[in-house]
């Protein structure tokens, strides 16, 4: 079994430790992967592994990427990562994988002896790709950089947003949806797919705020009078302003947000980014009133357990 | 990733080169729900939906329904740790990781190590 009090953002924050003892003074903005894969095995996280061999692409359909063991030699682990995938892609991949062999590959008894296994209890496939994404977005995504590359957050726009994601060398989205878990603005994240909302993610301050961008659908196409549905505009990297109430049911009239819009070259994918207005937390104790700006550590921890009111 | 119906569909839309739009117009719906197909789980289109569907895509609505098994029968637990995709391969993918593996641990002993 593996350690449970391992979690993905501890596990990367140690690797990040490490990195930052290794390279000293002249550490890389972008974590080096090849110094962490080539380091892991001699850390505790790489008990009874020698070796994790250089990552190679593999070209299969619908495939990412894969964590594997020799099977004539358990000291020996490998990384498959998908071929044509964008370096940024491929970086993720790998950081997940190795985020597997942190966290997981003491679970592979379990795949082994358990046809069913894979699928079922606490060990389930979908849990385990969660933690070894998040162990990714912590490796390669600082949160003490991010927040400093951010700086003043209410004057973020795609520009700053997209100049981060390429000192990461990550993709733009893995860094927007890395912004929304760093920024303690009300933000709202859109993906839209061929033109339907495919996810949307809001930051924690939005959701204590219920900002919610509003589904009457159930493939949901872009409001009228938005940019997202102005095929007119491909990119906005600037916002524009316009009123909350369009995107989010919940807000008041007067209420204004910025809305942001990143197309990709095929048009197909588009990203939308909402900064909201600063609103008061609906429904939650008094503790926002304090003059303590909060961090996303401790943002509105004390309110989470305060019964409605 | 063991493929559902979505990716399936997905897949045979991009191979065909066809937009949602030119998908809805040859079975009689709307985009929105061609792509709902596409992208949610637990999707229950007609039969005669999934007919047209297949006629569209010039496959059989076997193949285009073919569950696919949930657990990796085929993959070989020894060669493969996380063979999370391994399920949804076709046999000449399977044998390319294989191929892959030999590569990447080039010391098993499989006779043939050039091939």
């Amino acid at each position: 079994m593996t350690d449970t009090t391992l979690t993905p953002s501890i596990a990367a924050s140690t690797a990040l430790k490490w990195l930052r003892l290794w390279h000293g003074a002249s550490i890389p903005e972008a974590t080096d992967l090849d110094v962490l894969r080539r380091m892991l095995p001699e850390t505790p996280y790489g008990k009874g592994v020698r070796e994790i061999k250089a990552p190679m692409p593999l070209d299969i359909s619908s495939f990412e990427g894969s964590l594997v063991r020799n099977p004539e030699d358990p000291t020996e682990w490998g990384i498959f990562y998908k071929e044509h995938a964008t370096p940024e892609r491929s970086r993720f991949t790998i950081a997940h994988e190795l985020g597997h062999f942190i966290l997981h590959r003491a679970l592979q008894s379990i795949f082994e002896c358990d046809n069913g296994g894979v699928t079922s209890g606490q060990f389930d496939g979908r849990h385990i790709e969660r933690e070894a994404n998040e162990f990714a977005s912590n490796l390669l995504m600082p949160m003490d950089l991010l927040r400093r590359f951010l700086g003043d957050q209410r004057k973020v726009t795609l520009h700053l947003l997209s100049d981060i994601a390429r000192t990461f060398e990550v993709s733009f989205e893995a860094l927007c949806l890395r912004f929304i878990e760093a920024t303690d603005q009300r933000a709202i994240l859109i993906h839209w797919d061929q033109g339907f909302l495919k996810y949307q993610r809001p930051s924690r301050n939005a959701r204590m705020t219920r900002a919610w961008v509003r589904q009457t659908e159930s493939a949901q196409e872009p409001f009228a009078g938005t940019l997202a549905a102005d095929a007119s505009v491909v990119q906005c990297f600037d916002g524009v302003e316009c009123s909350a109430a369009i995107w989010c049911a919940e807000e008041d009239a007067h209420m204004k947000l910025r809305e942001f819009k990143h197309s990709y070259t095929d048009r197909d994918r588009v990203i939308t980014l909402l900064l909201l207005e600063g609103a008061e937390p609906r429904d939650w104790d008094d503790s926002w009133k304090d003059e303590h700006v909060p961090d996303a550590s401790d943002q509105f921890r004390a309110t989470a357990q305060h019964p409605v009111r | 990733m063991a493929t559902t119906l979505g990716t399936r569909l997905r897949r045979l839309r991009e191979a065909k080169g066809m937009t949602l739009q030119q998908v809805a117009d040859a079975v009689g719906c709307t985009r929105g729900y061609i792509w709902e197909l596409e992208m949610k789980d637990g999707q229950r289109p007609s039969a005669e939906r999934v007919f047209l569907l297949a006629k569209t895509f010039g496959v059989t609505v076997e193949d285009l329904m073919e569950e696919t098994p949930r657990e990796a029968h085929e993959a070989k637990p020894e060669d493969v740790a996380f063979f999370r995709e391994y399920a949804g391969m076709t046999d000449e993918e399977k044998e390319r990781y294989r191929q892959a593996l030999k590569l990447m641990f080039p010391g098993r002993g499989e006779g043939d190590a050039k091939s």
